[in-house]
C-alpha cells in the first residue's frame, strides 16, 4: 500500500511558518529599507559640483608625488617607495602582525581559563551528571552564580567594540602597546570563551564520566579528559578570531600606537594622499595573506577550512 | 594526590600528536611576538595618576549620567536623555542602511562566487576567479579604513559612513554567503539536475532553500556587528555613539561615557538576543 502522496499545493501551503521569524524578517527588512531611503534623502545632493571635483583631486593626488611632480619633487619614485617601505609600511605592517599575535594569544589563553566557568557541563555542582555521591544546596547556587558572572563578562566583553575599548584603556593607561593588545584580548575573550564553552558542552562524555567517577576533579576533566580531544577544534577557533586580530589591529593605530593605522591617519591628517594609498593597500595585503594562512591552518586541522574564494 | 589513579589520566597524552605540538609552537610565537613588541608587564600598571583616573572612571559607572555632567549647557541644548537617544538611533540608522546595501550587493556576489554556479565552462570559471578577488578586495580593508579614505576623497557624511559598512561587509557576506551555498547538500541539486534544471535554476530553487535559513541568522548577526561598526565610526566625526562617546571622555566626564557605553551594550546585547532566537528557529 502506498500512501496517497500530498500535492505540491498542499505541501507549500503546509509548509512549516514560524511566525517569529516572519515578523523578524519583515521589521528587520522594512527597518533597513527606511534607513537606507533616510540616508539617501539625507545625503541629497552629496555627491555634486565642488564633492565631484574633490574626488578629481583626490585621484590626482594619490600618484606618487615623484611620479606627478618630477619637476618639483626632492627624490626620485624608488627612493620614495623606498623610503615608504622602510620606514613606514614594513614597521607598521610588523607592529601590526606582532600586536595580532600577541593579542590572539592572550584572549585564547584566557579563553581556556574562563572554560571552567562558562561551560555548564564542568560547571555545575555535578560535573556531566556523574553521581558522585550528592552534594547540592549551597554548591548548586555557588557554580549557577560562577556561570551567570563568567557568562555575562562574556557577553559583555564581546559586546564592546574593540575600538572603543582601545580608546579608553588609552586613555585611562596611558599610549602603549598594552591598551591595544588588551583592547584585542577582552573583545575576542568574550567570543573565544562562548565558541570554546559550546564546544566543550557538546563533547563526547564518554571518557571525561568514567574520569570523574574514578576521582578527577574538574581541572583534570577539561585538561586531561575534554581538552586533547577538543585542541583541533580550539585551534580553527582561534585562527579565526586572529584574522579578524589582525584586520583590528591595522585599525586600532588610529588610537595612536604605530600599527598600520597609525600611519595612515598620519598620512591623512597631512595630505599625503599617495602615502596613504599605499598603506591601506599594505594593510589590505597583510589582512589577505593573514586569511591564507590561516585558512591554510584550518583546513589542515579539518574543519570549516579550506574555502578558496 | 589520588590513591587510585583515574583511567584517562596518562599526563603524556596531553603532548602526544602533532596538534599539541603545534599548540606549543603558538604560544612560542606568541611570547616572541610579545617580547618582539618589548612588552613588559610592569608597564601594565597605571602610576599613581593613572590609578585615581581608572577609579574615577569604574566609580562612574555606578552613577551613569541622566544629565549633562558640564557646569553650564547652552540654553537651547536638548535634554540628556534626547542626545543619547539621538545618538543611538543614529547608529542603528547608519548600521541598517549599511547592512540593506552590503546585502543588496552581498547576495548577488555570493551567487556569482559559488563554485556551483560555474559550471564546466572556462570562461565561467574565470569569472568567478574575478569576483573571488573583487570580494576579497572589498572585505580586507577595513571599514574604518574605507572610512578614511572617503575622508580624504569627498569628506565625511552619513551616506559615506554607510558606504564605508557596506562595502567590507558586502564582501565578507559574498564570501560566507557563496561557502554555503558550496556546501549544502547535493540532492536536491542532483534531482533537480536530472530534470534539466540549469545552473542557475539550480542555485536558486535547489541551493538557495537549504541554505536559506542559515543566511538570516547570519544577515542578523552581521546586523550587530554592523552597529558596533557604526558606533565606531562615530570616532571619525559621524553623530553616532561613538562621537559622543569620545568628546564626553576628552572632556573626562566619566558619567555620560558611561551613559553612552550602556546604550550601545543595551543595543548590542539585544540584537544578539535577536539573532540568537532566530538561529535557534532556523538553523
Amino acid at each position: 500500500m502506498i500512501a496517497e502522496q500530498p500535492s505540491l499545493g498542499e505541501l507549500w501551503r503546509g509548509r512549516d511558518r514560524p511566525r517569529y521569524v516572519f515578523w523578524s524578517i519583515l521589521l528587520a527588512s522594512c527597518g533597513a529599507l527606511i534607513a537606507l531611503v533616510s540616508c539617501l534623502i539625507d545625503a541629497g545632493g552629496f555627491f555634486s559640483g565642488h564633492r565631484l571635483s574633490n574626488i578629481e583631486r583626490f585621484i590626482g593626488e594619490i600618484t606618487p608625488y615623484p611620479l606627478a611632480h618630477p619637476d618639483r619633487a626632492n627624490e626620485t619614485i624608488g627612493e620614495w617607495a623606498i623610503r615608504l617601505g622602510s620606514q613606514k609600511v614594513i614597521p607598521g605592517s610588523w607592529k601590526t602582525l606582532l600586536l595580532s599575535v600577541v593579542a590572539g594569544g592572550l584572549a585564547g589563553a584566557l579563553a581556556l581559563l574562563s572554560l571552567g566557568g562558562s561551560a555548564r557541563n564542568l560547571a555545575c555542582s555535578r560535573p556531566l551528571r556523574v553521581n558522585d555521591g550528592g552534594v547540592g544546596g549551597w554548591q548548586d547556587y555557588w557554580w549557577r552564580g560562577v556561570v551567570v558572572v563568567t557568562r555575562g563578562a562574556q557577553i559583555l566583553f564581546r559586546a564592546l567594540p574593540e575600538y572603543v575599548l582601545a580608546f579608553l584603556l588609552v586613555g585611562l593607561l596611558g599610549l602603549g602597546y598594552w591598551p591595544v593588545i588588551l583592547a584585542l584580548a577582552v573583545h575576542n575573550v568574550g567570543i573565544l570563551g562562548r565558541l570554546g564553552a559550546e564546544v566543550v558542552e557538546n563533547a563526547s562524555p564518554t571518557l571525561p564520566r568514567v574520569m570523574r567517577a574514578t576521582g578527577s576533579g574538574r581541572a583534570q576533566l577539561l585538561w586531561l579528559g575534554l581538552l586533547p580531544e577538543l585542541l583541533g577544534r580550539f585551534l580553527v577557533f582561534f585562527f579565526y578570531r586572529w584574522e579578524t586580530c589582525v584586520r583590528e589591529a591595522t585599525v586600532l593605530g588610529f588610537v595612536g600606537v604605530s600599527s598600520l593605522g597609525f600611519y595612515i591617519q598620519d598620512a591623512r591628517a597631512r595630505d599625503l594622499y599617495d602615502e596613504m594609498i599605499v598603506l591601506v593597500i599594505a594593510g589590505a595585503v597583510l589582512v589577505v595573506a593573514g586569511d591564507l594562512v590561516s585558512a591554510a591552518v584550518r583546513a589542515r586541522l579539518g574543519g570549516g577550512g579550506g574555502r578558496r574564494c | 594526590m589520588h590513591a587510585i589513579r583515574p583511567i584517562g589520566m596518562n599526563q603524556s597524552r596531553l603532548l602526544e600528536g602533532s596538534i599539541r605540538w603545534f599548540f606549543v609552537v603558538i604560544a612560542a610565537v606568541v611570547v616572541a611576538a610579545g617580547w618582539g613588541l618589548g612588552l613588559r608587564f610592569g608597564d601594565l600598571m597605571p602610576g599613581e595618576g593613572g590609578w585615581r583616573l581608572v577609579r574615577e572612571f569604574f566609580a562612574a559607572a555606578l552613577v551613569p549620567a541622566f544629565d549633562y555632567e558640564a557646569a553650564s549647557v547652552p540654553e537651547d541644548a536638548c535634554p540628556f536623555w534626547i542626545k543619547v537617544a539621538r545618538a543611538a538611533l543614529e547608529t542603528v540608522r547608519i548600521a541598517a542602511a549599511g547592512m540593506a546595501v552590503s546585502l543588496l550587493v552581498g547576495i548577488p556576489l555570493g551567487f556569482a562566487a559559488s563554485r556551483h554556479v560555474c559550471g564546466s565552462r572556462r570562461s565561467f570559471c574565470l569569472r568567478r576567479r574575478i569576483v573571488c578577488i573583487v570580494v576579497a578586495l572589498m572585505r580586507s580593508v577595513h571599514e574604518l579604513v574605507w572610512a578614511v579614505v572617503f575622508l580624504a576623497a569627498v569628506g565625511l557624511s552619513e551616506i559615506v559612513a554607510v558606504i564605508a559598512i557596506a562595502i567590507p561587509y558586502a564582501g565578507t557576506f559574498a564570501k560566507i554567503f557563496a561557502e554555503m551555498l558550496d556546501e549544502s547538500p547535493d540532492e536536491p541539486a542532483d534531482a533537480l539536475a536530472a530534470i534539466g534544471a540549469s545552473r542557475h535554476q539550480l542555485a536558486v530553487l535547489a541551493r538557495l532553500p537549504g541554505v536559506i535559513g542559515e543566511v538570516v541568522a547570519y544577515a542578523f548577526y552581521r546586523f550587530e556587528c554592523a552597529v558596533r561598526s557604526s558606533a565606531v565610526l562615530g570616532f571619525l566625526g559621524i553623530p553616532t555613539i561613538g562621537y559622543h562617546l569620545r568628546l564626553s571622555f576628552e572632556e573626562t566626564h566619566f558619567r555620560e561615557v558611561w551613559s553612552y557605553l550602556i546604550i550601545l551594550l543595551v543595543i548590542v546585547v539585544l540584537l544578539d538576543h535577536w539573532s540568537h532566537a532566530l538561529r535557534r528557529r532556523l538553523v
